[in-house]
């Protein structure tokens, strides 16, 4: 059980691997412990860093710093267009925002998960001849 | 430092030679040897040794930098002197920022090391910027405080007024405010003042990630992209690194810089591989995503970034067209959808003000022969900063530009920010703006005077004259970026007589107040309405000292507000006292009248903040 366990999350994007991760965290200070000293830096680093981590499977940083830049930019911008979307409808209060930034991440988690398998199940062929 | 030895020659002595260092006795058996040691050609940095070299400095950098902060003392307005917290920091800190610049001027010389330069620039700009959370006990900037009262008014709304009265600009364009509104909301605290002091760090390395990925598409030399980082470091005073929304929209202008010069410069200057193109696709995506978040964050950086666009496509080599043509359309469906209201009230004075270039000039810089002397100096610290790294720049520029990959689009870069100066209508900080967005490549011109591109590792000289440079320079940055903090740090008595004023302010109220510095519309900021008198005619101000209370009373009445407050707190008279808006004495004489008056009564009194409020039936 744990072989597997480990083996399928070894065949998880890097990325979706530590989005799940900070998420997991996320929800452990968030849900276990409101108003821990912990809940604010980890829901920073969860928005400021979980939809841009979704996207470095899919580029070359050979720098650490390029990627993590990007990677930064890219959260706080996916999360900037979503909080946009509800303040200018009227429709923020904490429960949304929540709802919001974390179905904007799952659904970049699952998007990115489904093309590593689409590129997997595309170069199989070529790893068996 | 680890030397390589050889043992090159073995002679029997009879006696021992103690005083040369490099001879030493060895005894085998019956016998003595005198071995002599000297230095040879062997491989210079053994791959342990760079990396023990490596840890030491990352290990001292790391504690200089902590032990910096962690025991600066707590500074109260009252402890600042003439040239603000610059003359009150202990001499221990001095001691640090010199040993981080000598050490990196030293490593950038003779350890071309990725990780040591990387630390030291990290180091400093953490010692830099982290000062004001390091030393004061609450936010830095009366603007900051005004942003944490967006970031409230979405808590307590649910959304944002395109149409409201007082800070509109921030309700058209909301993207900073409303990802503050989540982190607070979801972070589990009750106001973002908890965290908008930690801002001018973060922005701070945020802006030197993006520079790196930036200053690497021009050269491969560490040295030079470090230096450059260095230079920007200590270059970056004008103030647009707190908790606001041009911080988030720089950080995101030099990320859209940088995706460009890595993703889409075609041609010559190209240095793309396969894998570069395969990957433009998604980072169109990501640059698209970019420009809308800056579109709904900030209104004067997406005009900088369709300059900087142009500027690249027309004369830079930038073949794909349509970053332009994007950042062009979602820029004016912002305009007009969303921002409409904004738009329609502001493009009258936007016209009017595009005639006035001289004014805007005049007005960014302040006359010498109103402010008081502590003023004076600071101004002169702050151009003497400027001047020198824009000056370095220039020199850097000519002599090294070639060197570059890709100076055509350095240059673009530096210079379109001109435009802002001149086809812009934002008054008096206009200056500041342009600097900022022209520092990038100045810094990186600036490196250049002292590491030319292709030229062989420098010596002890440009250890040397690099250091002069960076200490004296980070002095000016200091002077620069606290000089004026007597105007713009808070006691907790002036806190306790704003919170006391929002708390208890009924929705249509209204507020007299000297100056607009205190800890201003953090909470509730809608109820209130706002009159500064500093803001009045020399005339009207002169009509109002010969009789505060009656005009207080009269002003109060004419705009009919709920709840009538006079708000006085220790900032309003610094800043008045600096700028000279009343003649001395005059605080007090007003206090006076006001105390006196029975039409007012006193809500709130400490030393450093009084809240008077208009009796109901009075006026």
């Amino acid at each position: 059980m744990i072989e597997l366990t480990v083996a399928w999350v070894r065949a998880l994007p890097t990325g979706v691997r530590w989005v799940s991760i900070l998420g997991l965290i996320y929800v452990l200070a968030f849900a276990l412990q409101p108003g821990s000293w912990l809940q604010l830096p980890v829901t920073f680093i969860f928005l400021a860093a979980c939809p841009g981590l979704l996207l470095i499977d899919w580029m070359d940083f050979s720098e650490v710093v390029v990627g993590i830049t990007m990677v930064i930019a890219s959260s706080l911008a996916v999360n900037i267009l979503v909080t946009v979307v509800l303040a200018g409808t009227g429709t923020y209060s904490p429960f949304t925002g929540m709802v919001a930034t974390i179905s904007t991440t799952l659904a970049l988690t699952y998007v990115s998960y489904s093309r590593k398998r689409l590129i997997d199940h595309a170069f199989l062929p070529m790893r068996v001849s | 430092m680890t030397v390589d030895l050889e043992v090159a020659e073995v002679t029997q002595e009879d006696q021992p030679v103690k005083e040369d260092p490099k001879r030493y006795l060895i005894e085998a058996g019956d016998r003595t040897y005198t071995v002599i040691l000297e230095r040879t050609e062997g491989p210079r940095r053994h791959p342990t040794n760079a990396a023990a070299i490596r840890r030491r400095h990352v290990a001292l950098v790391t504690l200089i930098t902590l032990v910096a902060l962690i025991a600066l003392p707590t500074i109260s307005p009252g402890d600042l002197g003439v040239l603000g917290l610059a003359s009150s920091l202990p001499l221990f800190f001095y001691l640090a920022l010199g040993t981080l610049l000598i050490g990196f001027a030293f490593a950038a010389s003779f350890h071309a090391d990725r990780p040591i330069l990387a630390a030291y620039v990290v180091g400093t700009a953490t010692i830099l910027h982290g000062l004001s959370p390091a030393v004061y006990e609450y936010l830095r900037y009366p603007w900051a405080w005004k942003h944490v009262g967006v970031v409230d008014f979405i808590q307590r709304t649910g959304g944002v007024d395109t149409t409201i009265e007082s800070l509109s600009a921030y309700h058209n364009w909301p993207g900073f405010f409303s990802f503050n509104a989540v982190l607070t909301d979801l972070g589990g605290v009750d106001t973002a003042v908890w965290f908008a002091h930690l801002a001018p760090i973060f922005f701070n390395l945020l802006f030197l990630g993006a520079l790196y990925t930036l200053f690497h598409r021009f050269t491969e030399d560490s040295r030079l992209i470090a230096t450059g980082l260095m230079f920007f470091t200590i270059g970056n005073w004008v103030g647009q690194d707190y908790f606001a929304p041009q911080s988030v929209a720089f950080f995101f202008y030099l990320v859209i810089v940088a995706i460009l010069m890595r993703w889409f410069l075609t041609g010559r200057a190209e240095i793309g591989s396969v894998q570069r193109r395969a990957e433009r696709p998604l980072a169109s995506l990501i640059l698209i995503t970019v420009v809308a978040a800056v579109t709904m964050t900030h209104q004067l950086t997406p005009v900088m970034m369709i300059a900087m666009l142009a500027g690249l496509t027309l004369l830079g080599g930038l073949r794909a067209k349509w970053p332009l043509l994007a950042t062009l359309v979602i820029t004016v469906l912002w305009l007009v959808t969303f921002a409409r209201p904004f738009v329609a009230e502001y493009i009258p004075r936007v016209i009017a003000d595009l005639s006035n270039l001289g004014g805007r000039l005049d007005d960014g810089l302040i006359d010498f022969g109103q402010v008081d002397t502590s003023q004076k100096y600071v101004s002169m610290g702050t151009r003497l900063l400027t001047a020198s790294v824009l000056g370095l720049a220039g020199l850097g520029f000519l002599r090294q530009f070639r060197g570059l990959r890709a100076w055509r689009q350095a240059a673009i870069l530096g210079g379109t920010p001109l435009l802002l100066v001149v086809a812009s209508s934002y008054g008096d900080e206009i200056l500041f703006r342009a600097y900022l967005f022209i520092l990038p490549m100045a810094a990186l011109f600036a490196a250049a005077l002292w590491f030319p591109p292709k030229v062989e590792p420098p010596g002890w000289m440009t250890t040397g004259t690099l250091t002069a440079a960076l200490v004296s320079l980070s002095m000016f940055s200091l002077v620069a970026m606290h000089g004026n903090d007597i105007q713009q740090i808070f006691t907790g008595d002036e806190l306790a007589a704003a919170t006391y004023m929002y708390d208890t302010a009924e929705p249509g109220s209204g507020v007299i107040q000297l100056t607009n510095s205190y800890p201003t519309k953090f909470k509730n900021y809608d109820n209130l309405k706002e009159l500064d008198v500093a803001t009045f005619s020399q005339a009207a101000r002169e009509r109002f000292l010969n009789d505060p209370s009656y005009w207080f009373e009269r002003w109060i009445t004419e705009e009919k507000f709920n709840d009538g407050f006079v708000l006085i707190t220790r900032t309003q008279r610094a800043e008045i006292a600096r700028q000279g808006t009343l003649p001395a004495g005059s605080v007090d004489f007003i206090l006076d009248e006001l105390r006196s008056a029975p039409a007012f009564e006193v809500l709130f009194d400490r030393d450093d903040g009084i809240l008077f409020l208009l009796r109901k039936g009075s006026g």
